[in-house]
Formats: structure tokens, C-alpha cells, sequence
């Protein structure tokens, strides 16, 4: 792969807008989504799910163009060689057993029996659930209906895998192992989208991050370029370090700090400024007046949960 | 855009949409066959046989002969199992094939499959045509079987081994096969063309039973009647009440059939591609 190539986008989406009947789907978007993990995120209703199944092609838009691989979706005999999507819908034909899921799909896409057997089964391996993999459906667990899914999403080895909540309803150990295989996914040139609500974790896992908000797009990009453009929200800097009240009152006198809390021990701050450039260089220059330690200056508030209350629960805008 | 990874999925091409098409109709025939839909066809499939049945228990041998037994069977295949039962049955296997999955919101994953979704689709109604036509087919030869057996084995045996009752037997079968699929692609177009395929069942149902009192033209009409061209007795098939008609030749009725099967496809074809799922919410 030239690097030429792994910039041009995976996903084009342009000027879309979809609504069904008289209520908005979503309104007028556009994206260019290159390789990578993006993380899709917004409240319920704000058109992620729209989004997902207009990339693959379940839905027509109603206005724009899109394409994925340089694909239409009204191409699915072409696209879906190329594209996996894991719905959040939680249905599955009657009677099927885990690994009969899985086999009949591969079967049905042309893949011969064997084949689909020797696929099916690395992939139901790779989200862990070969054990059961013979178990009806019906007698699984959510997590493992979900995972069940996603063996069937990645089984054909997609270059492009749509996943809609796809941690939902997973335990924490089985949402770690789930992330892995994300990574893993990633790691092996596949290009992810993935919606969730469970921010934190598309945090650990997205490289970009696309908010929605009542259909529309309100921010995309990587997830510090995002909050950076937040420009009506003070940057919030998280700092652990010796002689903390000494260092604090350095920075409180400074125009650009609108806030700063003292943490109940008294070892550490956190601090809101307008100007986070300017706040970093003056905090190494405290810290070195005082002769303080540092133990921990991160972001406070550099997050998709953060940048998403912000946009989203009406806390403003940029 | 290839980054070397390679789909491991075939290539499209015709044979692959061949060979995906027989797939999916293999994979679904045994659903089907499974199925609670299944079992009320072969209710309906069950029923045309009891008054064979009743008839070789207490019928009186020797009343009508075997010919003209068999036709008196024809004109109950052509009234009982076509136009009332094998009717009903595939109103009840195809009308919801499409609508019945989106209820059940599982349709995406065929739409999720690379195949072209007339490819889906041809594939989903050649299995129910099968299972259909299977489970009629047999019940038919079943019921000839129980309207020659009043005869006597030295009859029956003449008939059919030393005479076109073998012929006949598949003539019945073809007709039930020819009858499930242009019935089935009909349905299956209703069934994707209206939101509730019901009311428009049950008109080709009315029309299809009033069949023998229509006039001529609008006997042309039903499908039926055009299946009555390949009835193998279909030359000593009379109308027992209502308005006669010769049958229309085989040759016709195959035009017409093939055009009405054609329509159909194409209405298939135009309606699924076009669908969309949103079941999902969003």
C-alpha cells in the first residue's frame, strides 16, 4: 500500500441527507474518512444509525452521494465483498446455531462449503465464541449474540467493517477482548466505524472521532483537534505534582485561567484556561521556579465524553 | 482502491450468480421445510385427499370406469387442489416471504450479503416453490392413486403400466409445478407491491374460484384457466356448471404463463432493489 493510498478516504460522504417521511434522518452531510478506527458518536436520534446503514446501502439517501472504496452501495454484490456491518439489531433467523449463522452467509455470498466452514470458524475463534459456536442462538447471552454478529461481519475478511454498538450489552472483560479485536482489526489494514455510547471506549480505540447531533455532523476529526477547536471552552489541565498550592497560586493570578480547583489532599489541581499553548509553557516554568515534582499533567477534559457534553448536552458550540 | 489485502469473496460474474442463487434456495429450502408455514401447507395439501380417501373406504367399485373416473379427477384437480387449495397455499408461502422477515427484522442480512438482491430473491421463491409444489405433488399423486384403487390392481396396473397412466401422473405433477411458481412469483410481487398483499389475495382468490362462471374473456384472466391447457384430460374436461369454454391450447397457455411469470420477476426485480430497511431506527 503506497502512502499516497492510505490517504485517499475509505468513505466519501457528500452532501447526504435522508428523512423518513417527515422526520429527519440526517441533514446534509459530509465526510471524508480515511483508514483508521472513527469513532461515530451522538445521543439516540441523532442519525449514527441512519449514517451506518446508508454506507451500507440498506437505506437510500435522498439527496448526495456516497461511496465506500470508491463503491455505491447500490452496488451490494460489489460493496459487501469489500464492507462488513454489524447492525444493533438484535435478530437472527429462526433455529440458527452460532456457527450455522455464519456459514449460511458465507455460503449464500458464493464461498464454497468447506471454505465457509474453515472462515467461520476463525472468525467465531477470533470473538471467542467457539465453544458455543454449535449452541442455538436463541440460548445466547446478549454479549454473545452481539459477538455472533461480529463473526459474521468480519468472517469474509472486509477491508471496511460498519459496526453499530457493538459493545452493547458486553461485560467488561468481554468488551476488552472485544476492543482487541478491534485493534487487531485495525492493525491488519482494516478500516473501522464504529458507533457507541460507551464513550470512554471508542476513546481508547478511535483514532477519529465524528459527533452527531439531530441528524447533522457537529465535529469530526481526531479527537484533540476537536476539543482544540472549542474554542468557548477553557481547556482543562489535570496536574499532580509537589508544592501544588504553591504552583496553583502562580497560575491564579493569570488572565487567561478562568478556574482552578484544588483537589481535597492538597497534592494536585485542576486548572480551566483559555489558552492552553500559553498554560503549558508557564506550568514548566512554575514548576521549575517552585522546584516541584511533577507527577501528572494530562488533560482533563481532552476526551470524547467531554467534547461530546460540550457539543452535545447544550453546554455550547465552537 | 486495493491495499493488497484482496476480498476473499469470488468475483461477480454470471455463474457466481448461478451458483449463489442455487445456494440460497438450497439454504432456504430446508428452512422452509422447517418451517411453521410448512406444516400449514401441507394442512392444506392434506385436505383435497379426504374425499379420496372416503371414497375408497365406502365408494361403490364398479359404478364409473376407471377413464371416467380419472376424469372426474381431473376436474377436481383443475377445481379443488388448484383454484382452492394449492391457491391458498401459495398465498400463504409467498405473499409474506419479504414482508414476514422485515416484521421479523431479520431481511438485512440477505441485503447484507453480496448478491444482488433479485439474485436473493430468485433464490428465496425457488425454494418455496419446491416445498410447495413438493408437498402438492404428492398429495395429488397420493389422491390418484386413491381414485384408481376402487378399480382394482388388474385395472390400475393396466392403466398404468400398460397405459398413459404413468403420462397422466406426471401431467398432474407438471401442472402443480408449472401452478406454484407463476402463483409464487405473483404473491411474491403482491407481497412486495402492497402493504397488506391480503386484499389483493383474496381478489385473485374470488376471481380464480368463480373461474367456471366467468365469460371467455374474463376467464383469460386467471391463471387457472391457463394452467387448464396443460391438464393431461384437459380434452375431456367439461364444465360441470357455469359458462364452457374450450381450454386454451398448450402452446398459448405457455405464452402466457411465461409472460405473467416474466411480469412478475421483473416487478420483483424493480420493487426489492428499491426496498429499503429502516427498521433498525436510528
Amino acid at each position: 500500500m503506497t502512502a499516497a493510498r492510505a490517504q485517499e478516504p475509505v468513505i466519501v460522504v457528500d452532501g447526504v441527507s435522508k428523512f423518513y417521511g417527515d422526520v429527519l434522518g440526517v441533514s446534509d452531510v459530509s465526510l471524508r474518512l480515511g483508514r483508521g478506527v472513527t469513532g461515530l458518536v451522538g445521543p439516540n436520534g441523532s442519525g449514527k444509525t441512519t449514517l451506518m446503514n446508508l454506507l451500507a446501502g440498506l437505506i437510500r439517501p435522498d439527496e448526495g452521494r456516497i461511496t465506500v472504496l470508491g463503491l455505491s452501495p447500490d452496488q451490494p454484490e460489489r460493496l459487501m465483498r469489500r464492507l462488513g456491518y454489524c447492525t444493533q439489531v438484535d435478530a437472527f433467523p429462526a433455529g440458527s446455531t452460532g456457527r450455522g449463522f455464519v456459514v449460511h452467509w458465507l455460503v449464500a455470498s458464493g464461498v464454497a462449503p468447506r471454505q465457509a466452514r474453515r472462515l467461520a470458524d476463525r472468525a467465531i475463534a477470533r470473538v471467542g465464541l467457539l465453544d458455543d459456536a454449535d449452541r442455538r442462538i436463541a440460548g445466547y447471552s446478549k454479549g454473545m449474540r452481539q459477538r455472533i454478529k461480529l463473526a459474521q461481519a468480519i468472517a469474509h475478511e472486509p477491508d471496511v467493517l460498519i459496526l453499530d454498538e457493538p459493545l452493547g450489552g458486553l461485560d467488561p472483560l468481554a468488551r476488552a477482548e472485544v476492543i482487541g479485536v478491534f485493534r487487531d482489526l485495525a492493525a491488519d489494514g482494516c478500516t473501522l466505524l464504529v458507533s457507541s455510547h460507551i464513550l470512554h471506549e471508542v476513546d481508547l480505540v478511535a483514532d477519529t472521532v465524528v459527533l452527531m447531533n439531530e441528524g447533522y455532523v457537529v465535529a469530526e476529526g481526531s479527537v484533540r483537534s476537536v476539543r482544540a477547536e472549542l474554542t468557548t471552552h477553557p481547556l482543562q489541565v489535570l496536574v499532580r505534582c509537589s508544592h501544588a498550592g504553591r504552583v496553583a497560586s502562580q497560575l491564579v493570578a493569570r488572565d487567561d485561567v478562568v478556574e482552578l480547583r484544588m483537589h481535597a489532599d492538597r497534592g494536585g489541581f485542576v486548572v480551566s484556561s483559555r489558552d492552553a499553548d500559553r498554560l503549558h509553557l508557564d506550568l514548566e516554568r512554575i514548576m521549575l521556579e517552585q522546584g516541584a515534582t511533577v507527577e501528572t499533567i494530562v488533560p482533563a477534559d481532552e476526551d470524547i465524553q467531554a467534547i461530546y457534553d460540550y457539543l452535545v448536552s447544550g453546554a455550547g458550540g465552537s | 482502491m486495493s491495499d493488497g489485502r484482496g476480498p476473499l469473496l469470488p468475483a461477480p460474474s454470471l455463474r457466481l450468480r448461478l451458483a449463489q442463487a442455487a445456494a440460497i434456495a438450497r439454504l432456504e429450502l430446508r428452512h422452509v421445510l422447517l418451517s411453521r408455514r410448512a406444516a400449514s401447507v401441507s394442512l392444506l395439501a392434506a385436505l383435497p385427499l379426504v374425499p379420496w380417501v372416503l371414497a375408497a373406504i365406502y365408494g361403490t367399485p364398479g359404478r364409473a370406469s376407471l377413464g371416467e373416473d380419472l376424469v372426474g379427477f381431473s376436474h377436481f384437480v383443475d377445481g379443488a387442489v388448484l383454484r382452492l387449495f394449492l391457491l391458498l397455499g401459495c398465498m400463504l408461502a409467498f405473499a409474506g416471504l419479504v414482508r414476514r422477515e422485515i416484521e421479523n427484522r431479520t431481511l438485512h442480512y440477505a441485503f447484507l450479503i453480496p448478491v444482488r438482491r433479485e439474485v436473493t430473491m430468485a433464490g428465496r421463491w425457488a425454494a418455496s416453490a419446491a416445498a410447495v409444489a413438493t408437498i402438492f405433488s404428492s398429495s395429488t399423486v397420493l389422491a390418484l392413486a386413491l381414485a384408481c384403487l376402487p378399480h382394482g390392481r388388474p385395472a390400475v396396473t393396466a392403466h398404468f403400466l400398460h397405459g398413459p397412466g404413468l403420462a397422466q401422473a406426471a401431467g398432474f405433477v407438471a401442472v402443480i409445478v408449472l401452478a406454484t411458481a407463476t402463483w409464487g412469483a405473483v404473491f411474491l410481487a403482491l407481497g412486495l407491491l402492497a402493504r397488506r398483499p391480503v386484499g389483493w389475495g383474496l381478489l385473485v382468490f374470488v376471481l380464480e374460484l368463480l373461474r367456471p362462471m366467468l365469460p371467455l374473456a374474463l376467464k383469460r384472466l386467471t391463471i387457472s384457466w391457463w394452467l387448464t391447457g396443460f391438464l393431461p384430460l384437459r380434452s375431456q374436461v367439461k364444465a360441470v356448471v357455469g359458462i364452457p369454454a374450450p381450454p386454451p391450447s398448450p402452446l398459448a397457455a405457455a405464452i402466457v404463463l411465461g409472460a405473467v411469470l416474466a411480469v412478475a420477476a421483473l416487478v420483483v426485480a424493480w420493487r426489492v432493489r428499491r426496498l429499503e430497511l429502516a427498521y433498525s431506527g436510528g
